[in-house]
């Protein structure tokens, strides 16, 4: 478990994480430690008040939920796959797309049996198991937008932010399931017992947010 | 099959660790027996249906099941409370009320148990059967706090809440059964966004809406239902939160006040919470040590309409905890054993390690046993400069 004095942050590794410092920044959070990253793994702030930990996106919502770290930022579709009882408490904005069914124009998901390739087996079991049909997952883990064209799916259940690479394949989305942003996950006891820190934080993040809207 | 290996998610206690839990579940025993609560222990294997009646009913895919000669369903005990109102419907039918009963074993989870979570663990808890008043529900939240102290727990806590708002919300707002459970499970994640989305998709009257999204961040000290109550709450849900008002002065009053929060996002189960619902937390651990509440329906299931409120703790979870605590504040690297003729020379070399960022005690025995068990006591990996 980490320090009681201490906020640690699990940040999802990539754009988000860039995107989620700024913002961090801007709500009075020292992320100077992550500037000089070098080979480490965690980044303390030298006043010892924050930490911060670069994971795999897929991985956030583990750190958090374990407790090792606080709070975390990673994006609604990993979360969703994770699917751990945490604290999504904030919309930050960014990190936007869509998850979505694809396939070639056309393709019909009603009465036959359909295959799914994705790298989200969790959520798309979940969708299919809703709907009464026969169902296949096929699991993998990059380029999905190849099941189609090889004939290894009929359909992928992927996120897609402008659709350039499906439409550059010849494919198309066949059903939006819903949108994606970065969302802020807060520990289940750690906000709690870290009140007073973390419930400013929230605050001010909100009205930095909401601020962006308007 | 490989051989000698064990199914998954299980794990055998040996030796120290299992001295740790023995001596974690003597604790436990002798608090709730200076409480005045009874121990059962109900049979491990029960018939099926025992676990899914009425309010307490468990989705069937939680429980570990078998098959009795004649072809009835049993199940592994997945929880004791249901095992425990079945008892006071039968068994202890002819004990007048209050009946205080607490338990201790272990319990099973389905071949589903999240990757990480044990399929058996060991539940301690305790049901308080009979009164319906607020007293009761604080004499149990009284009893988890003081048990998690005895237990050894440092920076302890309950958040208590209270299902009632909740439901009396629901009521105000005319949404559908379906969408209140879907609901549920986002104020439970205190997640704003959908809840938004849910309400604004189900049309639900703006000002209904605005308290309902005000759930999220309903948590805090005492002042929280003072608000909350100011806020013009309907009949329901002004009952709820008088009563948790009441619950909550009789715990500060006893002194516990510091260690008390209020958070009326809480909405567990429904069907099965009629009133106050609680959690314990500690900072070494990153989820609820135990979890309880007022559950006023499930013993009429068994034959016996009494209220009752209790909660259910986690052996294993509390070993965990404890673990953190005592690694993060006592462990060393290396233990170094030094007499007054080497000192200088020690030291010096002491404070390279020390340099290298290495925490290291300097230990005066002379007896290699000694130096050894103060390595252990210490948990420090190595020892340097014994003389065999």
């Amino acid at each position: 478990m980490n320090g009681e004095g201490r906020l640690t942050f699990a940040l999802a590794k990539g754009r988000l994480a860039e995107k989620a410092v700024e913002l961090l920044e801007r709500a009075g959070i020292d992320c100077r430690a992550l500037r000089d990253q070098g080979r480490r793994l965690v980044f303390e702030d030298e006043r010892g008040e924050t930490a911060f930990m670069l994971v795999k996106p897929a991985d956030v919502a583990t750190y958090v939920d374990h407790g090792v770290a606080d709070l975390g930022i990673a994006g609604k579709d990993s979360l969703m796959e994770e699917n751990r009882p945490l604290y999504e408490m904030l919309d930050l904005g960014f990190g936007r797309c869509r998850l979505a069914l694809a396939g070639y124009p056309g393709t019909s998901l009603a009465g036959r049996h359909v295959r799914v390739a994705t790298k989200y087996p969790f959520i798309a079991q979940e969708l299919f198991s809703k709907r009464g049909c026969t169902y296949e997952i096929i699991r993998l883990n990059g380029s999905v937008e190849l099941g189609p064209i090889v004939g290894l799916s009929d359909v992928i259940l992927d996120i897609v932010e402008s659709g350039a690479t499906l439409k550059a394949n010849g494919l198309a989305v066949l059903e939006e399931i819903c949108p994606v942003s970065a969302r802020l996950v807060v520990n289940r006891v750690s906000l709690k017992t870290k009140a007073a820190r973390i419930r400013p934080l929230i605050e001010r993040l909100g009205g930095i947010l909401g601020e962006g809207r308007q | 099959m490989p051989r000698f290996t064990l199914p998954e998610s299980v794990g055998d206690f040996l030796f120290g660790e299992l001295r740790r839990k023995q001596a974690l579940e003597k604790t436990l025993r002798a608090n709730f027996s200076l409480w005045g609560y009874d121990e059962v222990l109900p049979a491990g294997l029960d018939f099926f249906d025992n676990f899914t009646r009425g309010p307490g009913a468990r989705p069937q895919e939680g429980m570990l099941k078998s098959f009795d000669g004649s072809g009835r369903i049993l199940a592994m005990r997945p929880e004791f409370t249901a095992q425990l109102a079945r008892l006071a419907g039968s068994k202890l039918a002819v004990l007048p009320p209050p009946l205080r009963l607490c338990y201790l074993g272990p319990v099973y989870a389905g071949p589903q148990g999240k990757a990480g979570h044990l399929s058996e663990f060991t539940q301690a808890g305790v049901e308080l059967m009979g009164p319906s008043s607020p007293e009761a529900d604080a004499e149990v939240v009284l009893l988890a706090l003081s048990l998690m102290r005895e237990a050894g727990l440092q920076g302890t806590m309950v958040e208590l809440g209270q299902i009632g708002f909740f439901k009396g919300l629901m009521e105000e707002s005319g949404l559908r059964a379906e969408a209140i459970a879907e609901l549920r499970a986002y104020v439970e994640q205190k997640n704003a966004l959908a809840i938004e989305l849910l309400l604004r998709d189900e049309k639900v009257p703006a000002e209904a809406a605005r308290r309902i999204m005000e759930l999220p961040m309903l948590f805090g000290g005492g002042e929280v239902l003072q608000s909350a109550a100011k806020r013009g709450a309907g009949v329901r849900c002004a009952a709820a939160i008088e009563n948790l008002r009441r619950i909550y002065e009789l715990v500060c009053a006893c002194g516990f006040g510091d260690q008390v929060v209020i958070d009326l996002g809480m909405a567990p189960s429904l069907s099965y919470y009629t009133g106050l619902v609680f959690r314990g937390l500690t900072a070494s651990l990153g989820r609820p040590v135990l979890t309880g509440g007022r559950y006023d329906g499930l013993l009429a299931e068994y034959g016996r309409d009494l209220p009752a409120t209790g909660f259910a703790l986690e052996v294993e979870g509390l070993l965990e905890a404890l673990l953190n605590e005592t690694a993060e504040e006592s462990r060393v690297d290396l233990i170094y054993a030094v007499d007054a003729r080497s000192f200088a020379e020690a030291f010096a070399e002491v404070s390279a390690l020390r340099a290298q960022g290495l925490r290291v005690e300097l230990c005066f025995e002379s007896d290699p046993e000694k130096i050894r068990a103060r390595a252990a006591q210490r948990g420090a990996a190595r020892v340097m400069g014994v003389k065999e």
